[in-house]
């Protein structure tokens, strides 16, 4: 990626994902300094629809005071109803998404890095 | 060019004890700091971000004056200089030094000696300096390189009130404006004069901006920065000050409004308008060369470039608001919010009031609302009346004045919330998290950091941005003339 069009912070954070993710991560900046992240072949629930989904959110370009919310996962991922209050269907970026409405309460912007982040959201889809 | 140092009260308190403990010998310390690379007079800022007291092992007797800095203090502050991208600054007493000092034929032998190898260990292009403090003084040189070096103009104390420190009392102006007579004998022309002399921001220009710049014209201050990207409409007539009905149909900018008002009050004010979003990196470079910032935003988002700034550039700041709170249609508060945010003294983020859930939803789109069940209810429209801004707008505007004018007292920074309905006023305690981003002392926090702070701005779409190293070279090629450096106003 060009360094010019993500803000600093955003790069290092994109290097952490890319070196704890390898080729299942892909990025493209949303052009404001932060960046839209893909991470491909997420393990999902043996009840949902899928074996595994990308799982998408985007690194804001105030990064890291404020860490990704929501995150999204695809809606052909079908999990079973009910869903839990923190699925929501949504059309994002012209596609059918399910928001998963998860925030990093304690996020510490000093301590906390954005690996942390997903693989947190990572384990919360696997355990539902 | 004369660049000038920035510190916190409380670190100079602790570098003045050391310095001058009583038994009138000279002793050392080094300043590891960031640098803000423009003022709008073009000179750069250290700003202080580690003070390192020297011992007597390392403030040695020396081999040409009466003592110098041991190399063992030199190589293991000049590497943590180094790694931690900061210019360092070496300072001594000069014992019966009171409101002079200069630096002595020694203290410049020594820095012909010992600067041009500190410029390579520091590296990066980063500056060195030497400072002589005497008990209320402070002379000083900065190298930018080996052939370049400026006499420092002053230091700059932010505490409770700010003190500058001159190597010399500047002579007092006597101040023939009748305008300032009244306020000028409270305050002393040498008040005048700093008002005269300071750059201050003004972040939005609607209720509360607006009586904040009104007031900073009356004053006298020498020069307003006031941005907003806002437009006058026919609500806001009630409580903008200076607009007319002729603004709201014009639906004329609310910066433009605003200076208008502050020419007819005082031509003498340089008032540069910017119809801009701090959101900007290019707004938030000129908000961080100011010396005091109002910021009278109602967004999170505002808020937390605001006090970034604030923190990483040293620069004292004061948030304002007024509230309304009315569930289900009845009214259940009416108060107004002063919340100074000072470098290391009631950091906004600290005090919990840059909550990143609210913040990520102000910059949520509809859509994005109303999945996370956001947009239950219809849009709210806040009530505003000008009486609220105006009580905000003169507390925190007295605070600057106090501030400046070096009679701000203790408890003057706390944040403070005015009841409307009972006319009392509370004081809180301020917080500091020691692992804040902003203000912290961590190794990560951005505290001291200036320009080699990132802060929470868009990406630049213009060729300055916040690269530290291209910034210092635009900075030098400055100095030697060869480039214009421009800044940019709408």
């Amino acid at each position: 990626m060009n360094a010019a069009t993500v803000t600093a912070d955003v790069a290092d954070a994109l290097a952490e994902i890319e070196a704890h993710y390898g080729r299942r991560a892909s990025h493209e900046p949303d052009g404001q300094g932060g960046a839209l992240v893909v991470i491909q072949d997420v393990e999902l629930p043996s009840s949902w629809g899928r074996k595994s989904a990308s799982l998408q959110f985007i690194i804001p370009f105030n990064f890291p005071a404020i860490p990704p919310y929501p995150y999204y996962v695809p809606q052909n991922a079908q999990p079973p109803p009910p869903w839990h209050q923190a699925l929501q269907p949504i059309e994002w970026r012209g596609e059918p998404m399910i928001q998963v409405s998860l925030r990093n309460v304690n996020w510490n912007a000093t301590k906390d890095n954005i690996v942390g982040c997903v693989m947190q959201v990572s384990a919360w889809l696997r355990a539902q | 060019m004369k660049p000038c140092l920035r510190m916190i009260g409380a670190d100079y308190e602790a570098l003045h004890d050391h310095l001058f403990p009583g038994d009138r010998d000279e002793h050392a310390a080094i300043l590891l700091a960031g640098l803000g690379l423009a003022s709008p007079k073009g000179s750069p800022t250290l700003l202080v971000r580690e003070v390192h007291r020297l011992d007597t092992d390392e403030f040695i007797p020396g081999e040409h004056g009466y003592r110098q800095l041991s190399a063992a203090a030199l190589a293991r502050l000049g590497a943590r200089a180094q790694a931690e991208e900061l210019a360092l600054i070496s300072c001594h007493s000069h014992p019966g030094a009171g409101e002079r000092v200069g630096l002595s034929r020694d203290d410049l032998a020594g820095h012909q000696r010992v600067f041009p190898h500190m410029l390579d260990i520091v590296g990066g292009g980063r500056p060195v300096g030497g400072i002589a403090f005497g008990e209320t003084s402070a002379a000083g040189e900065i190298w930018i390189d080996r052939d370049r070096r400026y006499e420092l103009d002053r230091v700059d104390v932010v505490g409770n009130s700010l003190q500058r420190l001159r190597a010399k009392p500047r002579a007092s102006s006597v101040h023939a404006d009748p305008r300032f007579d009244r306020q000028a004998r409270m305050f002393g022309a040498e008040g005048q004069d700093l008002l005269s002399e300071m750059s201050v921001a003004v972040i939005g220009l609607g209720g509360g901006g607006s009586i904040v710049s009104e007031q900073l014209a009356h004053l006298g201050v020498g020069r307003i920065l006031a941005i907003d990207f806002d437009r006058v409409e026919a609500h806001n007539l009630s409580r903008i000050v200076g607009a007319v009905p002729g603004d709201a149909l014009q639906h004329r900018k609310k910066v433009k409004v605003a200076r208008r008002l502050a020419r007819h009050i005082n031509p003498a004010t340089e008032f540069l308008a910017v119809d801009g979003d701090i959101a900007d990196p290019d707004v938030a470079a000129q908000i961080s060369q100011c010396d005091f910032i109002f910021l009278c935003t109602d967004t999170l988002g505002s808020r937390l470039i605001a006090n970034a700034i604030a923190q990483a550039y040293l620069i004292p700041m004061v948030q304002i608001g007024a509230k309304v709170d009315r569930p289900n249609d009845r009214i259940s508060s009416v108060y107004v919010a002063v919340r100074p945010s000072f470098p290391r003294h009631g950091c906004l983020d600290c005090a919990g009031m840059i909550d990143p859930i609210a913040l990520q939803q102000e910059g949520a789109t509809k859509e994005e609302r109303a999945a996370q069940n956001y947009l239950n209810l219809p849009d709210v429209i806040d009530p505003s009346v000008i009486t609220l801004n105006a009580v905000a707008a003169s507390a925190a505007t007295n605070l600057m004045l106090m501030h400046a004018v070096g009679m701000g007292q203790p408890g003057h920074l706390s944040h403070r919330l005015f009841d409307a309905r009972s006319g009392s006023w509370l004081a809180l305690e301020a917080r500091q998290d020691s692992s804040c981003l902003w203000c912290g002392n961590d190794a990560a926090s951005r505290f001291g950091r200036g320009d080699g702070a990132r802060l929470p701005v868009r990406i630049s779409t213009s060729p300055s941005s916040n690269d530290f190293r291209r910034r210092f070279e635009r900075l030098r090629d400055s100095i030697r003339g060869t480039s214009s450096a421009p800044v940019q106003h709408s």
